[in-house]
């Protein structure tokens, strides 16, 4: 059995798949390559993703049903595999992010209260 | 939701990628290309993505799965020898086990209908506490009917004979009265037709029967228009209503008719049918006691002056499978003990096979180890071979009991069989036991070679060391130590059941079977009214039997010897003058039973003392008795018994067949007779016994057998009977005709059904410990052709490598024998206890078992022995 490598930060487990779905709701159908340099530039630099954790998320995202994959061309004409939200992707994302404001306004008025 | 279909995803991908690697490394590959774009290198990344993605895309461990149960195949086909030997053990101990066990269960554990549980008699006991009443009035019976609060309902049955007169002849017919409650009391419904209805059964309802599946079948030819048929049973025409299933047992019996009680009949004294009841569920028995304890103080205090059996007397419940399978209890738990021990015998074997490849196999176990596998990729390696043997012989295991159990089923007697034959079936929860506990053997022993991988860790690569190590050696030996104490067991226990099986044989009978043939009658009362009327027919009877040719006599008895009959046609109080009970213990109770004058003779039990009966004992001379030995034991301190006077009370309990009650009557003990085996449980201790003349108590002689001695053949002779019966009354039938010689041998059948079972397991057991034995030693040998080697290269002989490996054998067999001896002279206190033939220690059967398994040990060890004289040294010592 091949040995899997821990993800590097373990908290992108629960968010990463709310962040490549956010990442596909902001920029329309994009490749792997383009998800990763994206939340690369907005995170400036704090998550760096390899390509043997991103690809089996998108895969996994598929297989849910919560994205679909096609290759095509980008606009320099180079092949390359297009990852768009499916409607049940679209609803997914919408319940995780209420989910996830909601969580964070609970930690942030328990930190704020905190200090 | 999302999860389970990322499930069926990745199964559907499983068998049928979606994606293809190539698709998967070309998205990699375009990622790349887009990083090197972007003037990053993740090229090594490529590697590792793949194969998470593989992962995620299919079932990763399903793969691993076929994997290992390739390999697992490869490395049981190399060692091919050994793994069939484990699954052979292990399907032959599964199977014989599951078999075994379901037979015990059908004829045991599951007698009679799924509410047998709850199905009880009622049965009162005097207050001499010996005396037991099993068949009860009216009265009574409503009485019981009142305990509505623990009773859910109440009937009443009892075993009749009937004449049917269908055809010719007229015919006895085995049947069974009952009332309207019986038949939805045990809850099985009919094939065809109805059950009695409570309006059938009322006082002069139109006269209806309900036949058996077998009477249906072949007295009807399975008429498919039997409903609308009619049989005549005791002259009168009675309307078939009722077809009940195939293995239908209701009192035994071909069919059943309403007994028609009239409920408001008063008279307490004519006790003459069985109460069966079923308990109200969650009803215990003690409660149904309770109940009755408070129900019969009610009887004492209302009857007992006109009837003082009611003083004193108790009411219990008596659960019916329990009284029905009592006999062959003890058979059945010997059998059951036998079935463990297999069992483990077989778990032994297997758990040393294993051990001895565990050791042969922990080189390449390090190797793996030190070339990196996980010791939990280990471990799964070796479970997964040790299931693919133990599922497959678990399989293999429960086919054999399928086919195993038509052959055991067919060598018990039919009578033992408490079920039909075809009802006894492979137990399902029974064989996955069995499965489970070999593979549970098979799992822990297959892990033996990955857990010690785990000491092989720190030392690196050992050596290769012959044999194994010390401790494996150990464990092996000790294992084979187990396997033959356990065998000898099994081997005891048959030595010791034939053992009792054959003095049973030897016991006395106090008769002599051969050449006599037997057959019951029984005069219906319509038409016997009279004492006289009995008399004569019984005279005109024998009297024709005894002038054929060929015939020495001819006489009759109320019950054959190893009868079916398991009650007493007459029953009296007894007492004897002079001779009063010892410390106010309870009053003597003796068998009575009738015999014309030449009974004794006939059978050829022995006059002790005194003399027979005679002619010249009628109803006008003096009343007297003759005791049988045990009798005299008993009762007379076995003191002079002739002349002695006995005094026969006030019947009550028994059958009133003879219609008034009798007064005491005082009788004279005129003689003594052998003991004789009368009852069909042939070991059973001789009761004391009475016999009174035909010829002066005619009227309780209605129900009789007749026995007749000649030089014919059984054919002949058994027409000489029906042509003497004929003569004295032509409507008479006569039936259960048989030869004593086949009653003695059917009166052995529980016995020789647990010898025949046994046999087999000894069998098994003994094949199995062989084959364990061989397969170790030869593992052995084959683990020590290097030192065999080199022994014969310094100038060994090929025999003293023979002996050296026999006697390895040997020494096994020794031990596993000696502590074999020390339990089984344990097992033999506890067989002593269950079977009352087996007496003390048999050393016969102890050294029997004992040297016959050295002497197959020896075998066992002696072929491998010949396969490493032949070692080739070269060959041997190069091999290293």
């Amino acid at each position: 059995m091949p040995n899997r490598k821990p993800y590097k930060a373990d908290i992108l487990q629960g968010t990463l798949d709310l962040m490549v779905l956010q990442t596909l709701s902001t920029l329309g159908a994009q490749h792997g390559y383009a998800i990763a340099a994206r939340l690369e530039q907005v995170s400036h630099g704090a998550i760096q993703l390899n390509m043997g954790t991103l690809y089996p998320a998108l895969m996994r995202l598929e297989q849910r049903g919560l994205v679909r994959g096609q290759w095509g061309v980008t606009d320099n004409n180079r092949k390359a595999r297009f990852y768009s939200l499916t409607p049940a992707g679209r609803r997914s994302l919408e319940s995780e992010r209420q989910e996830w404001t909601r969580l964070a306004g609970i930690m942030d008025a328990l930190l704020r209260g905190d200090a | 939701m999302q999860r389970a279909r990322e499930w069926a995803a990745r199964a559907w991908n499983w068998l049928r990628p979606t994606r293809d690697d190539a698709d998967l490394e070309a998205e990699l590959r375009s990622h790349a290309a887009f990083a090197a774009n972007d003037g990053r290198a993740v090229d090594a990344g490529v590697v590792h993505a793949m194969e998470a993605m593989r992962d995620q895309r299919g079932l990763p461990w399903l793969d691993d799965l076929a994997r290992d149960i390739r390999y697992g195949t490869r490395m049981l086909w190399r060692d091919r020898g050994l793994s069939f030997v484990v699954f052979v053990i292990l399907a032959v101990g599964i199977g014989s086990a599951t078999a075994i066990y379901s037979l015990v269960d059908a004829c045991i554990l599951k007698y009679g209908s799924v509410r047998a549980d709850r199905w009880v008699a009622i049965r009162a006991r005097l207050a001499d506490r010996k005396t037991t009443i099993t068949f009860f009035s009216v009265p009574e019976l409503v009485d019981v009917t009142r305990a509505s609060d623990v009773f859910e309902s109440v009937g009443a049955i009892s075993g009749t004979d009937f004449t049917l007169t269908e055809g010719e002849f007229p015919e006895r017919v085995l049947g069974t009265r009952i009332s309207a409650e019986m038949m939805p009391m045990i809850g099985v419904p009919p094939l065809m037709g109805r059950v009695f209805r409570p309006d059938d059964d009322r006082p002069g309802a139109a006269p209806v029967v309900v036949v058996s599946y077998p009477f249906w079948q072949e007295r009807l030819n399975g008429d498919p228009d039997v409903l609308h048929r009619t049989i005549v049973l005791n002259n009168t025409a009675h309307a078939i209503i009722g077809v009940m299933p195939p293995h239908y047992d209701l009192w035994g019996g071909q069919l059943w008719v309403p007994f028609q009680l009239d409920r408001h009949d008063t008279d307490r004294r004519t006790r003459r049918f069985w109460i069966t009841a079923l308990l109200r569920p969650g009803v215990s028995e003690q409660q149904a006691n309770a109940r009755l304890a408070v129900l019969a103080r009610e009887q004492a205090d209302a009857y007992a002056i006109g009837q003082p059996e009611y003083a004193g007397m108790t009411l219990t419940v008596w659960n019916v499978r329990e009284a029905v399978i009592a006999g062959i209890r003890p058979a059945m738990y010997v059998l059951l003990a036998a079935v463990g021990l297999l069992l483990l015998t077989a778990c032994a074997n297997v758990a040393n096979l294993l051990l001895a490849r565990a050791t042969s196999r922990q080189r390449e176990m390090d190797v793996r180890v030190a070339l990196g596998a996980g010791r939990g990729r280990i471990v799964r390696q070796m479970l997964t071979e040790s299931l693919l043997v133990s599922t497959t012989a678990g399989a293999a295991g429960v086919l054999l009991a399928v086919a195993m159990m038509p052959v055991l089923v067919n060598l018990i007697p039919y009578e033992y069989l408490t079920v039909d034959a075809d009802l006894v079936r492979v137990n399902a929860p029974i064989a996955v036991l069995a499965a489970a506990l070999s593979i549970a053997t098979g799992i822990a022993f297959g892990l033996v070679p990955a857990l010690r991988t785990s000491h092989a860790r720190a030392g690196g690569l050992r050596q290769r060391s012959g044999g194994g190590d010390r401790r494996t050696r150990f464990y092996q030996y000790a294992l084979s130590t187990v396997q033959i104490a356990l065998t000898l067991l099994v081997a005891v226990a048959a030595a010791l059941t034939i053992e009792g099986y054959r003095a049973a044989e030897r016991l006395a009978l106090g008769f002599n079977p051969e050449h006599v043939v037997s057959g019951y009658l029984a005069l219906p009362p319509t038409k016997y009214t009279t004492g006289d009327r009995i008399a004569t027919f019984y005279r005109n009877a024998l009297e024709a039997i005894a002038s054929q040719p060929g015939v020495s006599g001819a006489a009759a008895i109320s019950d054959r010897p190893l009868g079916y009959r398991a009650v007493d046609m007459t029953s009296f109080e007894l007492r004897i003058p002079g001779h009063p009970s010892p410390d106010g213990a309870a009053a003597p109770s003796a068998v009575f039973r009738l015999v014309s004058p030449t009974y004794f003779a006939v059978v050829q039990t022995p006059i002790v003392t005194g003399r027979a009966f005679t002619d010249a004992d009628t109803d006008s001379s003096a009343p007297v008795v003759i005791a049988n030995r045990a009798f005299v034991d008993r009762f007379l301190d076995g003191g002079p018994a002739v002349g002695q006077q006995v005094v026969l009370g006030t019947r009550f309990g028994a059958r009133n067949l003879a219609g008034a009650p009798s007064r005491d009557v005082t009788a004279a003990i005129v003689g003594v007779v052998a003991d004789s085996r009368q009852t069909r449980v042939i070991d059973a201790d001789v009761r004391p016994e009475l016999f009174l003349s035909l010829a002066q108590r005619p009227a309780d002689a209605r129900s009789m057998a007749l026995v007749v001695r000649s030089s014919l053949d059984p054919t002949s002779a058994t027409g000489v009977l029906r042509a003497g019966v004929r003569h004295a009354d032509p409507q008479q039938p006569i039936f259960a005709v048989s030869q004593m010689t086949d009653i003695v041998a059917r009166a052995f059948g529980t016995r020789r059904l647990t010898i025949v079972l046994l046999f087999f397991f000894a069998t098994v057991s003994i094949s199995l410990a062989a084959i364990g034995l061989y397969a170790v030693i030869s593992f052995g040998v084959q683990q020590r052709a290097h030192e065999i080697g080199v022994r014969l290269a310094v100038g060994a002989s090929a025999e003293s490598i023979v002996r050296m490996v026999v006697a390895t054998g040997l020494r096994l067999a020794s031990v596993g024998v000696a502590v074999g001896l020390v339990c089984g002279i344990a097992a033999q206190r506890l067989l002593a206890s269950q079977l009352d033939t087996v007496n003390g220690i048999d050393v016969r059967a102890l050294i029997v078992a004992a040297t016959g398994l050295v002497a197959i040990a020896a075998m066992a060890a002696w072929i491998p022995a010949r396969r490493a004289a032949r070692v080739d040294p070269l060959a041997a010592l190069r091999a290293d």
